[in-house]
């Protein structure tokens, strides 16, 4: 032994236990690590609400893809190499003066990982999810969405085999931009319903 | 060496900063599910339903204002989803809730015994 004893590290509980599920089934043959790292790849870095801001852009300015879209969103989807995990099953929900769409999932978290990647934190909480349904209209003012009186709000319950990707209304003032510049004023809450599109005057991203 | 500035990639948060994991243990709680899946031990609809019971369980705060504390909420569904997979896990036989508790105080022993900065190694 050295001179001091080293400092040991310490592994807080949920690491420890994530550590301990991987080896247990590791061991028994049932999990290849890695596969696992490329799987965190692809949800880190890889698959994300860019792709569904690109659907929607094309949706924007090609009005035969969003006749597609409306009709199998699967297919309009895929087509443009959206596909994979949680991506089966897609229905897009059109919103247009008027109406406005949400997406939730109230039991735990279903949510269309092919477009939008996985979703952010509150998606899965507690409240968003009691919420949404009971009363959207207070739960769209949180995120700082005031919609105009009369606007009928519909909400989608997403489940395991049903997903929805919202197509937000197409902002005033963006007659004439290209479908790249299009998707870049279309925010990831636009496209769950908590967020409405950009303003080309509010700057793409 | 200067850290390379980040650009936002397509996972990145498209309208803030929340990072797509909250901890390295939540992305490999994920990773080994979405494994389990693709192997065809579980199909997604039985993980769904385990996982919607669980988070069920978890649930507090009626009324909480939204958004919440994107950490605080990430770890509460990731905590929920432990617990459910190692349900699932049970309630199929692979494993039992002692043999991960067991290979978890293993994993903490090893980490006691390994400096700062030197990888952890299990011994087994």
């Amino acid at each position: 032994m050295a001179g001091h004893d080293h400092e040991g590290s310490h592994l807080d509980d949920m690491t420890a236990r994530v550590m301990a599920i991987e080896t247990v089934l590791t061991e028994k043959g049932l999990v290849d690590p890695g596969a696992l790292d490329l799987i965190v790849e692809t949800y880190e870095n890889r698959v994300g609400p860019r792709n569904g801001a690109r659907v929607v852009g094309r949706a924007w300015s090609d009005r035969d893809f969003a006749d597609w879209l409306g009709r199998d969103a699967t297919a309009a989807i895929a087509s443009m190499g959206f596909a994979g995990r949680q991506g089966e099953h897609m229905t897009a929900v059109f919103n247009a003066p008027g109406r406005h769409n949400m997406v939730v999932c109230t039991l735990c978290s279903c949510y269309p990982w092919s477009v939008l990647g996985l979703p952010p934190s509150w998606y899965k909480s507690a409240p968003y999810r009691a919420r949404a349904v009971m009363e959207p209209r207070a739960v769209l003012a949180e995120f700082g969405v005031t919609l105009p009186e009369g606007t009928e709000i519909r909400v989608w319950d997403s489940t395991a085999e049903q997903r929805y990707l919202v197509i937000p209304e197409r902002p005033a003032g963006s007659d004439g931009l290209s479908e790249a510049a299009l998707a870049d004023l279309v925010t990831r809450d636009s496209m769950i319903g908590t967020g409405l599109a950009r303003a080309p005057s509010e700057g793409g991203r | 060496m200067p850290e390379r500035p980040r650009l936002p990639g397509p996972g990145a948060d498209a309208d803030g900063a929340e990072p797509v994991f909250h901890a390295p243990w939540q992305a490999r709680l994920f990773a080994i599910t979405v494994g389990l899946v693709e192997r065809g031990l579980l199909t997604w609809p039985d993980w769904t339903a385990a996982l919607a019971a669980a988070c069920a369980d978890a649930d507090p705060e009626e009324g909480a204002a939204l958004p919440g504390d994107p950490a605080r909420d990430a770890e509460r569904y990731y905590r929920a989803w432990a617990g459910a997979l190692a349900g699932v896990l049970a309630d199929r036989g692979v494993t039992s809730a002692a043999e991960i508790d067991d290979c978890a105080a293993a994993w903490q022993q090893a980490a006691a015994r390994t400096p700062h900065g030197r990888p952890i190694d299990l011994g087994r």
